[in-house]
C-alpha cells in the first residue's frame, strides 16, 4: 500500500470512542494511518470493528451485540457532499449485518469533537444518553427522556447540556419498544433508516448521543478541499441529476415511476396508481413544502421541509418532510392517495423513529393478507385493512410504535408476521433477508433486483447504482463511471453479464462512498462529483497519494467483511433471493403484462455475480483466495471454521 | 398537411422548456415526413441525462417512436433512485 508523503493523521482523528454501557466506562481506541488506508472509515471501519469485537451469532437485541457509529473518512473535512456517517450492528430484522447511512450535521460534529466514531458495547441498567464534547465523553441518566418523542428530546437536550450547538442523535418510542425496523434519527430529519438499528440502540437502553465539537478537522491541503467545495457549489446547477434533486427532491419519483409503469401499488400487485399525481412532488410543493433542507457541506439541498395544515392532520416542520420512498411505501403501496394523511404518517414515523419503508411495506403486506382473507377483523382488532382505507394508517403506526394490539405482530417485521399469520401469508411478502423492499421495481431495473438479492444488508436500493443511469452513452451517469471500465451502455432490463458487471463494479463504488462519507446523491453516477475529483479530495484531505484502484479495494473489503459476518451469523446463498412476485408480469400502467423476470436467467446472473466477486457459489461467502487478495487473511481461518 | 400534437412537461422541465405555466406546448410540424421522439428531443436540445421517461399516448415511447397528428407526448425528468 502506498504510504504517500508520510502525512499521517490528516482528515481523520485516529481514534474511536469505546463505550461499555454495562461497566459504565469509556476509553479511546487509537488507530494507525494504515487502518484508514485499508478500511477507509465509515462502513469499512465499522464492520472491521464489529468483526474484531463481537460474535456474529450474538442475539441482536442482547448485550453482546455491538453498535458502531462511524464517520466517513471525508466527513467533517469540508469536502463537498460528504456529510455521512454509518451505523452498523447485527440487525434484529435480517439476522445479518445492518448498515445504514445518514447525512445532516451529527457526523461532522462528532468528527469535530475529536472522534471518528463510537463503539457501544453492553447494555445499560437504566436508560442513559451519551454526551460527547471536545474529546470528552460522559454517560448520563436518560430516565427523564425515555418515552418521549424525538421532537421533545431535541428541545430538551441542548438546553440541559448548556450547549445550543449540541447535535442530537436519538431514538423515539419505536426504538425503545424494540420494533425490529426502528430507525435512528439526528436533528429530527436525518435517518439511519434501515436494518432496525433503532431497536439495537433501544435494547442497550441508549436513548441519545449528543455531540459538540469546536475543533476544525485537520486536513493536509485545506485549499484543495475548499476549491472542490467551491466547484461543487458552482457546478451542481449545471448537472441535470443534481439540479433535479435540488428542484424537486426525491418525490418526483412518484410521478416519474407512475408514468413509467413501475410504481409499487397495493403491495406491488399493480405498477400504476390512479392518485399518484395527488401525492407526488408537484402537489407536495404546492400544498405543504415550506422550504428546502440539506446537509453539511452539500450544495444540492435535496430535502423538503413540510408543514401540513389540514384539519386534524397538522404537522410540524421540525420533522422535515417525506421522501419518495416514504410516499410510495405508505402511499401508493397501501393504496393511499391523500397527501396530507401521508405527510402526517411520515411525521409520526419520524417522531417515533420508525423506518418509513419497512413500516409502509409491513402495513401493505398486512393489507394484502386481509384482502386475501388470510387475516380478518378478529385478528386486526377490528381494523379493516383494505387497500386505500385511510382510517387505518395512523392507528397502525401508533400500534406498531408502541407494540399495542395487532401492531405488536407487525412490529416484528413482515416476515415474522407472515409466519404468525400462516395460511399462505408468505405469498404476500416482499422482503429479502427479512428486510422489506425499497420502492424500486426489479422488473424495470433488473440490476436493482440483483442488488436487492446480493446485498449483505438485506434489500437495499443503494448497495449499487441504478440501471437507468447507464442506459445511454451520453448520460452523465454513464460518462462519469467511465473510469470503472464500463465500455458500453446497458439497457435497464438487460440481465446479461454486462449488467452483472455493472452491478458488481458499482457495488464497490457505492461501498467506497459509504467508507468515505460521500452521499450517493452527490457523486457519480447519481450526482455531480466525478471520480477523479473524489480521488483529489481524498488526497487533499489526507495527504495520501491514493488512486481509484486502492479505493475500490477499500470498498471491496467492506462488502466482503460484511459477507463474512453474515456467513458466521448463519446466512447463506439461500438468503440471496428475490420475492416470487417479480417473476410475474407487471400489472397496470404502460408496461402492463410485460417485464416478468425469468427465474433461470436471474439464477444465472447470481452465479455470475458470485464468480465475479470471488465468492463461493454455494455459500455466497468470499473464498479464501478473495479474502487473501484483499489482505483479509485474518478472516480466512475463522471463515472456514464456520463452514 | 403536417401534424399538430401536444407536449406536456412535468416538474422542473416545465419552467425550463415551456412558456406556459401548465407545461403544455402545442407543436406544429409542417412537413409530412416521420417525426420521432428523437426529433423532438433534438428540437428542445435537452441536456443529456435530463430526461427520464417519455410517454406517447399513455404508452412508453422509445426514441424511434413516431409521433402522429393529435398525439400527446408527456416528458418527465430523470429519476434514478432515492
Amino acid at each position: 500500500m502506498n504510504s504517500g508523503k508520510g502525512c499521517n493523521g490528516k482528515g481523520y482523528n485516529g481514534q474511536y470512542l469505546i463505550v461499555d454501557l454495562a461497566q459504565k466506562e469509556s476509553h479511546i481506541l487509537k488507530l494507525e494511518d494504515s487502518f484508514y488506508r485499508q478500511f477507509g472509515g465509515g462502513a469499512g471501519a465499522a464492520i472491521k470493528l464489529l468483526l474484531d469485537g463481537m460474535d456474529p451469532a450474538a442475539d441482536p437485541l442482547g448485550p453482546d451485540n455491538m453498535l458502531v457509529f462511524s464517520c466517513g473518512l471525508l466527513t467533517g473535512t469540508g469536502s463537498p457532499c460528504s456529510p455521512r456517517y454509518v451505523i452498523c450492528a447485527k440487525s434484529p430484522l435480517t439476522g445479518g449485518m445492518a448498515k445504514s447511512e445518514a447525512g445532516g450535521w451529527w457526523g461532522p460534529a462528532l468528527k469535530s469533537a475529536g472522534f471518528d466514531g463510537i463503539v457501544v458495547k453492553g447494555r445499560a441498567e437504566h436508560p442513559v444518553y451519551l454526551w460527547i464534547k471536545d474529546g470528552r465523553a460522559e454517560i448520563r441518566d436518560a430516565g427523564h427522556l425515555w418515552g418521549r418523542v424525538t421532537g421533545e428530546v431535541q428541545q430538551i437536550l441542548p438546553g440541559e447540556l448548556g450547549d445550543p450547538r449540541a447535535r442530537i442523535l436519538q431514538i423515539g418510542p419505536a426504538g425503545e419498544n424494540l420494533v425490529r425496523y426502528a430507525c435512528i434519527c439526528n436533528e429530527l430529519s436525518h435517518f439511519n433508516g434501515r436494518g432496525g438499528l433503532g431497536a439495537v440502540m433501544g435494547a442497550k437502553n441508549l436513548k441519545a448521543v449528543a455531540v459538540s465539537g469546536a475543533r476544525q478537522v485537520e486536513v493536509f491541503d485545506r485549499e484543495k478541499v475548499r476549491e472542490a467545495a467551491r466547484w461543487a457549489a458552482r457546478e451542481f446547477k449545471n448537472h441535470p441529476l443534481s439540479w433535479g434533486l435540488h428542484r424537486t427532491g426525491t418525490a418526483i419519483g412518484m410521478e416519474a415511476f407512475n408514468a413509467a409503469g413501475s410504481l409499487p401499488t397495493n403491495n406491488w400487485h399493480l405498477a400504476a396508481f390512479e392518485q399518484a399525481n395527488d401525492i407526488g412532488s408537484e402537489k407536495l410543493e404546492e400544498e405543504v413544502v415550506v422550504s428546502k433542507g440539506g446537509c453539511h457541506g452539500c450544495p444540492i439541498r435535496c430535502k423538503r421541509i413540510v408543514e401540513g395544515k389540514a384539519a386534524g392532520l397538522e404537522t410540524d416542520r421540525i420533522y422535515g418532510g417525506p421522501e419518495y420512498e416514504s410516499l410510495a411505501a405508505l402511499g401508493s403501496n397501501c393504496g393511499i392517495g391523500s397527501l396530507h394523511l401521508l405527510v402526517k404518517a411520515n411525521e409520526l414515523c419520524n417522531k417515533y423513529t420508525l423506518d418509513t419503508i419497512s413500516t409502509g411495506m409491513t402495513i401493505s403486506f398486512a393489507m394484502d393478507c386481509f384482502e386475501r382473507g388470510i387475516i380478518n377483523e378478529a385478528d386486526t382488532g377490528g381494523l379493516c385493512l383494505n387497500f386505500g382505507n385511510e382510517d387505518v394508517i395512523l392507528p397502525l403506526i401508533e400500534q406498531i410504535a408502541f407494540r399495542r394490539g395487532f401492531g405488536g405482530i407487525l412490529a416484528e417485521g413482515s416476515a415474522t408476521a407472515a409466519s404468525v399469520f400462516g395460511g399462505g401469508a408468505e405469498e404476500c411478502l416482499l422482503e429479502v433477508k427479512g428486510q422489506e423492499l425499497p420502492l424500486h421495481d426489479p422488473r424495470t431495473k433488473t440490476g436493482v433486483g440483483l442488488q436487492y438479492a446480493v446485498s449483505p444488508f438485506g434489500a437495499d436500493h443503494w448497495f449499487a447504482q441504478h440501471d437507468t443511469l447507464f442506459t445511454k452513452a451520453d448520460a452523465p451517469g454513464f460518462i462519469g463511471a467511465a473510469p470503472l471500465g464500463m465500455a458500453e451502455p446497458v439497457p435497464a432490463t438487460d440481465l446479461s453479464l454486462k449488467k452483472v458487471r455493472l452491478i458488481y463494479y458499482t457495488s464497490l463504488l457505492t461501498s467506497i462512498y459509504d467508507c468515505l462519507g460521500i452521499c450517493v446523491f452527490g457523486a457519480v453516477s447519481r450526482g455531480l462529483l466525478p471520480l477523479p475529483l473524489i480521488i483529489d479530495i481524498v488526497n487533499g484531505a489526507t495527504g495520501w497519494n491514493t488512486n481509484l484502484w486502492e479505493l475500490m479495494k477499500v470498498g471491496e473489503r467492506a462488502v466482503n467483511m460484511a459477507r463474512v459476518f453474515n456467513r458466521r451469523a448463519g446466512l447463506t446463498r439461500r438468503d440471496d433471493r428475490l420475492p416470487s412476485r417479480f417473476f410475474t408480469p407487471l400489472k397496470g400502467g404502460p408496461l402492463d403484462g410485460t417485464s416478468a423476470l425469468v427465474p433461470a436467467e436471474f439464477e444465472k446472473a447470481l452465479d455470475l455475480y458470485y464468480q465475479m466477486s470471488g465468492c463461493d457459489l454455494n455459500s455466497g461467502a468470499p473464498s479464501d483466495a478473495k479474502l487473501s487478495e484483499l489482505d483479509l487473511g485474518w478472516l480466512t481461518e475463522k471463515n472456514n471454521a464456520g463452514e | 398537411m403536417g401534424k399538430k400534437f401536444m407536449v406536456k412537461f412535468y416538474s422542473y422541465l416545465r419552467e425550463k422548456y415551456s412558456s406556459h405555466s401548465g407545461g403544455e406546448e402545442v407543436i406544429i410540424i409542417d412537413n409530412d415526413g416521420d417525426y420521432t421522439i428523437e426529433d423532438l428531443k433534438k428540437q428542445y436540445d435537452f441536456i443529456p441525462g435530463e430526461i427520464g421517461c417519455v410517454i406517447l399516448n399513455k404508452q412508453m415511447a422509445e426514441d424511434d417512436a413516431i409521433i402522429q397528428d393529435g398525439n400527446l407526448v408527456e416528458i418527465f425528468p430523470f429519476f434514478g433512485g432515492g
